[in-house]
């Protein structure tokens, strides 16, 4: 069920669009993600600013557990396109997240947000991914991320 | 005990406070959570089972991400109840380990409880399950920096 993940990812990694709502997951859909190609071609996740992230009233700021979410699905999707590439076959599921650890930096402004995330390792059992959510720009983080994954 | 380092008290913010603190968070609202106790400093909300959270189609099984967001949350409100009061709060980091998959279709609680405060810091455990706290769906560790006056030690330059 891997290819419902990246059916999403497909149409921005051919460049066909600039970016797509993930529309399969109804968590993605929850919290509004669409993935997007960056200018260097990386694909990231984008979580465009609505009122129902928030996660602290005066001042308003995207709630620290969406901001955490974004991150882990930027990794989620990083483990299953590296997989897809290595085995040149999609995964036959979903990677499950055993461990996630998320430093917070600065606040999340009322704004979009962004992450992508990078596989340091792809093992066949096990998957180690950074990831980093920014808002302005990516050498300002919001949040960083460093997670495992279980492969399917 | 040092100067720095307040005493982990539990109590003085109610109930009340507590369901005020979850209803005025937009996030918690879209997420349906509500209250459900605190007691000796241990903070317990409650997620609803909602097919909109599903993480693996597949199985029908909830995102990690709302369980992360809950817990972050419930981590919040025990340190308010450790600090007996409301004190604008930043997380620094929080770990969540995944035990074992959400069983589809069953609420979840999240609990958690600050065992260490200092002046500027506190630190939180906590775990979600599906009502029996023995039985955990995951686990996680925080540390959260206050939002309050630093104290100035005497003599400090």
């Amino acid at each position: 069920m891997t290819t419902a993940l990246l059916n999403c990812v497909e149409p921005v990694l051919r460049g066909e669009v600039e970016s797509n709502a993930i529309t399969n997951i109804p968590y993605a859909v929850f919290l509004g993600l669409e993935a997007f190609r960056l200018p260097n071609e990386e694909i990231a996740v984008r979580m465009p600013f609505k009122d129902a992230l928030i996660g602290s009233p005066s001042p308003p700021r995207l709630h620290g557990g969406t901001v955490g979410a974004l991150l882990e699905f930027a990794g989620t999707m990083s483990v299953a396109l590296a997989a897809r590439e290595a085995a040149s076959a999609p995964l036959e599921s979903i990677p499950k997240t055993i461990g996630i650890t998320i430093e917070y930096m600065r606040g999340g402004a009322t704004q979009d947000i962004y992450a992508s995330a990078q596989v340091l390792r792809l093992g066949r059992r096990v998957a180690n991914v950074r990831a980093t959510a920014w808002q302005d720009s990516f050498e300002k983080p919001n949040a960083t991320a460093s997670m495992h994954f279980l492969m399917p | 005990m040092s100067k720095d380092e307040a005493p982990v008290h539990s109590g003085p913010v109610p109930a009340q406070f507590a369901q005020r603190f979850l209803d005025a968070v937009p996030q918690l609202g879209a997420l349906n959570v509500s209250f459900e106790s605190l007691e000796d400093g241990k903070a317990i909300i409650r997620l609803p089972y909602d097919e909109a959270l599903v993480g693996f189609p597949e199985t029908g099984v909830i995102a990690g991400g709302a369980i992360y967001t809950v817990m972050d949350s419930v981590a919040g409100i025990a340190v308010f109840a450790a600090l007996g009061t409301f004190v604008p709060l930043a997380t620094l980091d929080l770990r969540i380990d995944y035990l074992k998959p959400a069983t589809p279709h069953l609420d979840i609680f999240g609990e958690a409880r600050c065992y260490k405060l200092t002046r500027q810091i506190a630190f939180v455990r906590g775990r979600a399950h599906h009502g029996d706290s023995e039985k955990p769906i995951a686990h996680v560790t925080g540390t959260f920096f206050l939002e309050r006056p630093a104290q100035k030690a005497e003599g400090a330059a």
